[in-house]
């Protein structure tokens, strides 16, 4: 009788260890449906709907001490082919400590009547509450009928802003969001990685968001809306987030407007060239999308006729990044309990969840590369190894079986034996989750002396994504203890100069 | 006639990034195709 329920009770363990490896494949199916749905941007876009159009655009940008970067910043916007009497620039000088009012100051007198300075005396509240400073001074009178938000060292190429303005000649669209490349010219090996992190986010996945209506972010530096729809945001820019972009993007589409991405405005930004300032950027950038999650909370899994933010498709996607690290620790627990419990799922289990990863990932990286010519040429091995070599050889081991214990060995004249078969499939088991741990070290060594050289060679090994999710792990950490949320500025040195 | 002119070169501009994304459909056979050929691999040599 007792072995009946020990029969049972190691029955029900198995299964429950098989939902947990299960969990994993939510994001695989996620991704991969967003990544099938881009070949229909072929048909499903809005370039038939667009025209001609070249509204009055006002430029704001908020700067703190960006005295080295605005200079250039302000110079490629007025050389942009765009209508001289249709463009200005207003420039929200935070209360900089740097040359940045005199950058300009001299600048507002190169270019008359085009180019604005707004000083606040008191700054450091953040980049919304800048803004909103010089929308008060753009909303006075009734010249502007278009608003571009974009940062001091964001470079526009000279078509930039014409092929975001013509999506506005249709009045159901709100918001236009430029595609955000990498633009530094020496790219070091984590700008490369962010150069290919914005293919795959950017110029695809917002391709298929634009498939399925309903778009998660605006580009922070590149975000164009029409002057109805910021009017009826309420004229300024949310200032309870740290993710204000994505707040006026879902505002914007639960007033009814669509938002759009045209992946061929592209414009130019510098990215962090170190693991520290990389993980202080997107640790805001992650608490800011916590903030979003429980902000909204009404909005996931219920469609709506007025918006599609509401859709299963879309809450999935949402669901999968801000969940990725807890099931990415569930998968692992599974594999590992199936297998310490002798259970023949194991194999099935691991083979399927990475299988299926690998399957998705070749597919997806593939499609990315053919997307921006300039990156895949600059970045393609960090696209190869954008999961880590150590994750790599995890595919191939749940892809390849018998592989690495089998073939290989047998290739060079050796026998693997049963402890390195069974060590490495814990290791292969459990690196999902180890991963994140791993990430997180190079983050503490990156500021030391050995970090210049063990930083790119461990986010080369373990991995550049799992950093971003042992990011996502310490924002639910700092959120949870209500830890203090400061706009920390990313450092730029103006390397950008297209 | 400038503006006549702008207005039909953006057209232009605008007609040649729609047909731009119509590559999108060979993109991602290709990235297909790759995916085909290692699942074919993995289903003669390892299976």
């Amino acid at each position: 009788m007792s072995g009946d329920w020990l029969e049972t009770g190691r029955s029900v363990l198995e299964w429950f260890l098989v939902v947990l490896v299960g969990t994993g494949v939510i994001p695989i199916i996620s991704t991969l449906t967003l990544f099938v749905a881009i070949p229909f941007h072929a048909f499903r876009n809005h370039y038939r709907e667009a025209a001609p159009y070249m509204p009055r655009v006002a430029v704001v940008i908020p700067a703190w001490n960006e005295g080295v970067v605005i200079g250039a910043t302000i110079d490629r916007l007025i050389a942009m082919d765009y209508p001289d009497w249709a463009l200005r620039v207003y420039v929200v000088d935070d209360a900089s400590t740097d040359q940045t009012p005199d950058v300009v100051r001299e600048r507002a007198a190169r270019y008359p009547g085009r180019v604005f300075h707004l000083r606040r005396e008191q700054g450091g509240q953040g980049k919304a509450h800048t803004i909103n400073h010089g929308l008060g001074v753009i909303l006075q009178d009734e010249w502007m009928q278009a608003l571009l938000i974009t940062d001091a060292d964001v470079i526009f190429l000279p078509d930039s802003l014409r092929k975001m303005t013509r999506h506005l000649a249709d009045p159901k669209i709100g918001a236009v969001s430029a595609y955000i490349r990498e633009g530094s010219p020496k790219k070091n090996y984590l700008m490369r990685f962010i150069g290919i992190e914005y293919v795959l986010a950017q110029a695809a996945s917002r391709r298929a968001q634009n498939v399925f209506g309903a778009q998660a972010c605006l580009a922070g530096g590149a975000q164009l809306h029409s002057r109805e729809n910021l009017m009826d945001l309420g004229g300024r820019i949310d200032t309870s987030s740290l993710a204000e972009d994505t707040v006026m993007t879902f505002e914007t589409q639960l007033a009814g407007r669509e938002v759009v991405f045209d992946p061929y405005a592209i414009v130019l930004a510098e990215e962090p060239g170190s693991v520290t300032a990389l993980w202080k950027q997107r640790l805001r950038w992650a608490r800011g999308n916590v903030q979003v999650t429980s902000r909204y909370s009404r909005v996931w899994f219920h469609p709506r006729r007025a918006h599609d933010l509401g859709g299963f498709v879309f809450g999935l996607s949402w669901f999968s990044i801000m969940l990725l690290p807890a099931i990415m620790i569930a998968s692992s627990i599974g594999l590992l309990g199936l297998f310490f419990l002798g259970s023949n799922l194991a194999v099935i289990a691991f083979e399927g969840l990475w299988g299926l990863a690998t399957v998705t990932y070749f597919y997806s990286i593939i499609l990315s590369l053919q997307l921006d010519g300039m990156i895949a040429r600059q970045a393609w091995l960090e696209a190869l190894l954008f999961p880590g070599i150590l994750s790599i050889l995890v595919m191939i081991t749940a892809f390849f079986p018998g592989l690495f214990e089998v073939m290989l060995p047998q290739l060079i004249g050796v026998h693997a034996t049963q402890a390195f078969v069974t060590g490495w499939t814990i290791f292969a088991y459990s690196w999902i989750a180890l991963s994140m741990f791993f990430a997180w070290l190079v983050k503490l060594i990156d500021g030391t002396r050995a970090g210049r050289v063990l930083s790119p060679l461990l986010t080369y090994i373990i991995g550049y994504g799992p950093i971003l999710c042992a990011v996502t792990i310490d924002s639910y950490i700092k959120q949870a203890r209500h830890a203090e949320a400061r706009w920390d500025k990313t450092e730029k040195v103006g390397r950008v100069t297209a | 006639m400038t503006d006549e002119y702008t207005r039909s070169f953006l057209r232009e501009e605008l007609e040649r990034d729609r047909r731009h994304e119509r590559r999108l459909l060979w993109k991602a056979l290709f990235a297909l195709a790759v995916v085909t050929v290692l699942l074919v691999v993995r289903a003669v040599f390892f299976l």
